[in-house]
């Protein structure tokens, strides 16, 4: 999952990502100003964009129009020092998912972030359950056949955003954008890399392979298009 | 001392004026009566003197003259106090009739120095108080000649009972004024709190003004009378003038209350994410650093806030005295002009000639570090920031802090000394200050009688103009 920061307040935007980046396994791009964030917002493919309001350059409520102006459906929760009655219902109003306002609690603010990703691949449980395999996108544990299964950082990301989009064929390409933020170093074969790691711990003992690899495509894991 | 109700006010006035009247009118009747009485008294003694002498000049016999004369005096009336006493005298002592005999008020009337006795050919009217041994009497004393004979006729009556009708008129007249007074009193008191009603209302209509309903003033008290108007619309321009700086504290109260949750949210957000899982000591002491920062910040507003509480409350400069401006803005340039150098920015002053303002010191020293400050923070990293000090206009110092900063946009000028206003409307911290100084600054300038101004252009950058009066030799 790929999340954008907007917010001016640099210090701010850094613990967010920190956190999103630690305990959500998220990849994170931070814009600091509205002119950025409307950009970055447009051209890359987020999971959620987390938005302050007011921002030097153009105001988060402009941003929010301008992506639902362009048909983005990322989800957009605004995070901001305005709490009163009426700017909530003008933020929602806007466009945006949720609103949180500051200063808030770091736990509430990744379980929310949580949820709305869930929603944008329109899965209600916080589990995941794929064949034989369950994942607990909350908790981030992995267990197959009753068996926990250790994963590693990278290893988790994709597992997580292949089994929420299960059945798909998710192309390397989209892997690509929705798990490596914008300074991430990437190598020609990063994503092949992973698939087989993923493929040995999970696929471990089994007679047919969880990870379909879709010809020319992409990769596909669970029921689907053979 | 306790002011005193209107309405006792009245009743006082009322009650007293009451008295006056009744006071002035009893007199009058008092006398009137009095004298009316005595005047029937001495009408009657006249006509009775008049007779006597009538009889006297008829040539009769003793013993007729005498019933006659008794005839006239009535004096076989038993009434002691209505009894007339009668004296009639010739030359020498010569008594002709006297009834009652020998009477002791005549002998002593009869026994007055000559000069006191009427002349020959009148009649006089004497008055004896009731203070005598003898009682209070109406006496008429007549003389006259028959031939060489001087005739007296003495006719008296006592006045005894004219006082106390008199008298009894009096505490008559006490009992009626008394109960008129109170009277006029008690009407008073209810007259006049009927008239103040419109009083009571309008003081129950305030009573239910709360800060909510403070800016509808047309429900503030209603219609009231033409005499309540003045004082009506002098309330609710009051009422105006204080819902205005109440809403102008609430918005103050809401932008205090963000621009604390910023440094807090911030705060909160780096402690927590510390907390999230277990970290290396530089991790720590990076972020304990961090959260520093958040709190020398809050501080900071905080410090500022109470600077501005603490100029709001007292309209008094504490200890004016004169401060020499040239030395002021010297000594503030040198100790900007090192921390700016390492940035490299410059502070520049150019010595001029001594100039004075009447000030506080310490105030005057916060105001232009606050312009320093923010002409630093404003203006390019590497920029200059010029303070100079010149005269004029008129008898007015003029000091000018210019930096070569970014143009505010014109629409925005007029709001920049307002408390926690921030060209940027993200209020983003990243240029530091709290928005504060230059609300600072401007109460200060305000309270030296001064005036503060500031121009901005993209070409010549930003000028804070500051105009004092200049201090006069006393």
């Amino acid at each position: 999952m790929r999340v954008l920061i907007v917010e001016d307040e640099a210090r701010l935007a850094r613990n967010i990502a920190k956190a999103l980046r630690e305990t959500t396994l998220y990849a994170v791009d931070i814009a600091t100003d509205g002119e950025d964030g409307l950009h970055q917002g447009l051209s890359n493919s987020y999971d959620l964009i987390v938005l302050d309001l007011m921002l030097p350059k153009i105001d988060g409520l402009e941003i929010l129009r301008g992506l639902r102006g362009e048909g983005r459906r990322v989800p957009v929760l605004i995070l901001t020092a305005r709490d009163t009655t009426q700017d909530i219902i003008r933020g929602l109003d806007a466009g945006s998912d949720d609103y949180l306002t500051k200063p808030f609690d770091m736990g509430e603010f990744l379980a929310r972030c949580k949820a709305l990703v869930r929603r944008t691949y329109d899965r209600p449980s916080p589990v995941v359950h794929v064949g034989e395999l369950s994942i607990d996108t909350a908790g981030r544990i992995v267990t197959l056949r009753g068996q926990r299964i250790e994963l590693r950082a990278m290893e988790y990301r994709l597992l997580e955003y292949l089994a929420l989009r299960a059945g798909q064929v998710v192309s390397r390409t989209e892997i690509l954008e929705h798990l490596y933020d914008f300074n991430a170093e990437t190598f020609s074969n990063v994503v092949e890399v992973h698939i087989s790691a993923l493929r040995r711990k999970l696929e471990a003992g089994s007679p047919y392979a969880l990870i379909r690899t879709v010809r020319g495509q992409g990769y596909v894991i669970g029921e689907g298009p053979a | 001392m306790k002011p005193v109700s209107i309405r006792l006010q009245l009743s006082l006035m009322m009650s007293l004026l009451t008295l006056i009247i009744i006071a002035v009118l009893s007199t009058a009747a008092y006398i009137e009566f009095k004298e009316s009485l005595l005047r029937n008294i001495d009408t009657t003694l006249r006509a009775m003197a008049q007779g006597i002498r009538a009889e006297l000049d008829e040539e009769d016999t003793g013993e007729r003259r005498e019933t006659e004369l008794r005839a006239i005096t009535g004096s076989d009336t038993p009434d002691r106090h209505g009894r007339y006493r009668v004296w009639v005298e010739g030359r020498d002592e010569d008594l002709f009739f006297s009834d009652p005999p020998d009477e002791p008020l005549m002998q002593q009337l009869l026994r007055l120095p000559p000069e006191e006795q009427p002349e020959v050919g009148s009649l006089s009217l004497f008055n004896v108080a009731s203070g005598t041994r003898l009682g209070a009497f109406r006496v008429i004393w007549m003389r006259y000649r028959i031939g060489l004979e001087v005739m007296n006729i003495l006719v008296a009556r006592s006045s005894a009972h004219v006082y106390h009708e008199v008298g009894e008129f009096l505490r008559l007249l006490l009992v009626l004024g008394g109960s008129a007074t109170l009277l006029a009193v008690l009407l008073v008191r209810t007259i006049v709190s009927w008239g103040l009603r419109p009083v009571a209302t309008a003081g129950r209509r305030l009573e239910q003004i709360t800060h909510r309903s403070l800016g509808d003033e047309a429900k503030v008290m209603g219609e009231v009378p033409a005499e309540l108007r003045p004082f009506k619309s002098a309330l609710e321009r009051m009422l105006l003038r204080l819902n205005k700086t109440l809403q102008q504290q609430e918005q103050l109260t809401a932008d205090v209350a963000h621009e604390l949750r910023t440094p807090l949210a911030i705060m909160k957000s780096t402690l927590q994410a510390l907390r999230m899982q277990p970290r290396k000591a530089a991790e720590y002491e990076e972020g304990v650093d961090d959260a520093l920062l958040d709190v020398g910040r809050m501080e900071q507003l905080v410090g500022q806030l109470l600077t501005l509480a603490r100029l709001d409350a007292a309209d008094e400069l504490p200890d004016p005295a004169e401060v020499r401006l040239d030395v002021l803005l010297k000594s503030l340039a040198e100790a900007f002009g090192d921390p700016a150098a390492r940035q490299g920015a410059t502070v520049t002053w150019t010595d001029g000639p001594a100039r004075s303002v009447q000030g506080n010191e310490t105030e005057l020293r916060q105001l232009f570090s606050n312009l320093i400050d923010n002409a630093l923070r404003h203006g390019p990293r590497t920029g200059r920031v010029r303070v100079t000090l010149d005269d004029g206009p008129g008898p007015q110092v003029t000091v000018c802090v210019h930096d070569e900063g970014g143009a505010i946009p014109p629409e925005k000028l007029p709001y920049v000394f307002d408390r926690l206003y921030r060209v940027d409307s993200s209020r983003s911290q990243t240029a530091g200050g709290t928005g504060l100084g230059l609300a600072i600054a401007r109460r200060i300038v305000l309270r030296h009688h001064g005036t503060i101004a500031i121009t901005s252009d993209p070409q010549a950058g930003t000028s804070v103009t500051v105009q004092l009066p200049r201090y006069e030799r006393a």
